[in-house]
């Protein structure tokens, strides 16, 4: 994996929020640190081509916003505090995102099951609470063959069981088939120590590589 | 008072914002009406006479039973309409805090807070029935703006009433509305899930939008009977895409909120146009059919694509726009004035192509780049 930002700039209406000239980051697990507001999940919105900016992001010489399929196939995203429509059911939106992402009905059930999710995935949303809600956008992040999966705050909301699942998906995921991650926390990832870990920080409205 | 003001700022502001553009549309319409008589009445109609037929008008309103039946279902529908938004409003995860503040209060001092909202939010109706009541009063017909009155105020009544009790009940869990629970079994995609929304959430706006959007042009059609039956349809199909604005707008604001993530999804941009268009063809599907059954196959088809790449083009505006009601509503009446020239010169068979082509230009180079 090979994340490069060139003249990245991201502003709400008059206000700098993020700018970062020029970084590349290669395969790793990483820690985004920074405090509330300092735009970490501006920054990984960036990355998954939610919102705009001006520059470019690349993935493996994709551009994010020219070579949007492609650069979309390789690079999953969870959100902090994630918002779906109440009306559909934990399944419709497996299906919906195993569709989009070409996942196998293999791989939906591997991750529901290890969630512990079977039993309310055909409820309706509107009737979650936040920690069901969150299981369910980590397994939608997971669906599919990426090599970038964005966690924005995975941590929060989630029981002490699932945390757990969740490092050992992780790890699986990067030392059986190299996907890096961006995982933004405002608490040290509780992964296994031989793992390669980086740490990024979001500070004066930029992101510095810490050396470890 | 402190609740009076919260409840204002939240559901009184809070609806008129949401609704700005059907009034704005409705107001502009009676407007341009009124404007369009003018012109024509010049020479034959002195102000006495105007005066005169303008208070006939009202007077007819407040002595004939049946059109004073007929405003009482007005004030119904609108009643229903804030109902159906406060009743929505109040279970949004943001005002959840009413659960545990608003309830320590006396029942009979949150009923009092919560019929001033209401009122609040009825006040074009309470205007016009004081007005009503002064022109009443005056010619001796006060009895049916009196009644006006105490339906209003007694519908206002009963819409506190529940609203309290709805706030002194603990929050309940998601209940979704009858054809969510019916295609609950069905595959959605990105095409139904909006759709399913308005039925979910917005269903007496569907109602009202649609009965707007179809019975309008159909009374157009008695006073424009002289065009030229591909003018005259192409000017149906703008004003009933004009009509269908709030839903369009809803429908962003929706994807917005709840469908972000599909900008994450690898799908080709020309797949993700299709399915725009998908959705906003069966969003019109009774406008589609009312216009098969007035007008033959050739205007028909022309009209058809006028509504549905005016309707797709104003969806691509708010790729520009975001949810910003104000330049919205600037680009309907643009959108409108400009179809009126394109049809008044006779070129209104290109004004559907000129519109397809306007939205996925806008949508090519916007969709990936939203704020």
């Amino acid at each position: 994996m090979q994340l490069s930002f060139t003249n990245y700039r991201k502003t709400f209406g008059a206000v700098e929020v993020l700018k970062i000239n020029n970084l590349y980051l290669d395969s790793s697990i990483y820690w985004v640190k920074g405090e509330n507001g300092s735009g970490k999940s501006t920054l990984l919105k960036s990355i998954a081509g939610i919102i705009n900016f001006e520059g470019e992001i690349k993935l493996n010489d994709f551009n994010s916003q020219r070579k949007t399929v492609e650069f979309r196939k390789l690079v999953n995203f969870a959100e902090a505090e994630p918002l779906f429509p109440e009306f559909l059911t934990g399944k419709d939106m497996v299906d919906l995102f195993a569709e989009a992402k070409n996942a196998s009905s293999f791989q939906t059930e591997f991750y529901l099951n290890e969630m512990k999710m079977q039993t309310y995935i055909n409820e309706p949303i509107g009737a979650y609470s936040s920690g069901m809600l969150k299981k369910l956008s980590l397994v939608l992040a997971f669906l599919g063959n990426p090599q970038l999966i964005l966690l924005d705050e995975p941590l929060i909301t989630l029981d002490t069981d699932s945390l757990q699942i969740l490092y050992k998906w992780i790890e699986k995921k990067y030392t059986e088939e190299g996907v890096s991650f961006l995982i933004s926390s405002h608490q040290a990832l509780d992964l296994d120590e031989t793992l390669a870990r980086k740490t990024l920080l979001v500070e004066n409205r930029t992101l510095n590589l810490l050396e470890c | 008072m402190a609740l009076t003001k919260i409840l204002y700022k939240i559901f009184v502001k809070g609806f008129y914002k949401v609704h700005a553009g059907q009034l704005l549309f409705l107001f502009g319409t009676i407007l341009t009406y009124l404007f369009y008589i003018q012109v024509l009445s010049d020479d034959h109609i002195t102000t006495q006479e105007t005066i005169f037929y303008n208070l006939s008008f009202i007077l007819t309103i407040i002595s004939s039973p049946i059109l004073g039946a007929l405003m009482m279902f007005v004030f119904l529908i609108f009643s229903l309409k804030s109902f159906n938004y406060i009743s929505a409003q109040i279970y949004q995860p943001t005002n959840f805090f009413l659960f545990y503040s608003a309830n320590s209060l006396s029942k009979s001092q949150q009923l009092k807070n919560w019929f001033i909202c209401q009122i609040l939010i009825s006040f074009p109706i309470i205007i016009y029935i004081l007005f009503s009541i002064i022109v009443g009063l005056v010619y001796g017909f006060y009895l049916l703006p009196l009644l006006f009155l105490v339906f209003v105020i007694g519908i206002n009544l009963l819409c506190a009433f529940v609203y309290t009790n709805l706030v002194n009940d603990p929050i309940k869990a998601y209940n979704s509305g009858i054809l969510v629970k019916f295609t609950r079994k069905w595959k959605k995609n990105l095409v139904s899930i909006p759709l399913l929304h308005l039925f979910d959430k917005q269903l007496i706006t569907l109602f009202i939008t649609k009965f707007i959007a179809v019975g309008l042009p159909i009374g157009l059609i008695e006073i424009l009977s002289d065009m030229n039956q591909v003018s005259l349809a192409a000017f149906i199909a703008v004003i009933m895409s004009v009509s269908n604005a709030v839903l369009i707008f809803e429908i962003y604001r929706f994807k917005r909120k709840y469908l972000s993530f599909a900008l994450n999804f690898p799908a080709k941009i020309s797949r993700t146009f299709l399915n725009w268009f998908l959705t906003i063809a069966t969003l019109l599907l009774p406008e589609i059919f009312i216009l098969k059954y007035i007008f033959h196959w050739e205007a028909f088809l022309y009209s058809m694509l006028i509504l549905i790449s005016l309707s797709l083009c104003l969806k691509s505006i708010l790729l520009i726009v975001s949810e910003n009601m104000r330049p919205f509503l600037y680009t309907i009446f643009i959108a409108l004035f400009l179809s009126v020239i394109f049809i008044q010169f006779g070129v209104s068979q290109f004004l559907g192509f000129i519109y397809l082509l306007t939205s996925y230009i806008i949508f090519y180079r916007k969709y990936f780049r939203q704020a």
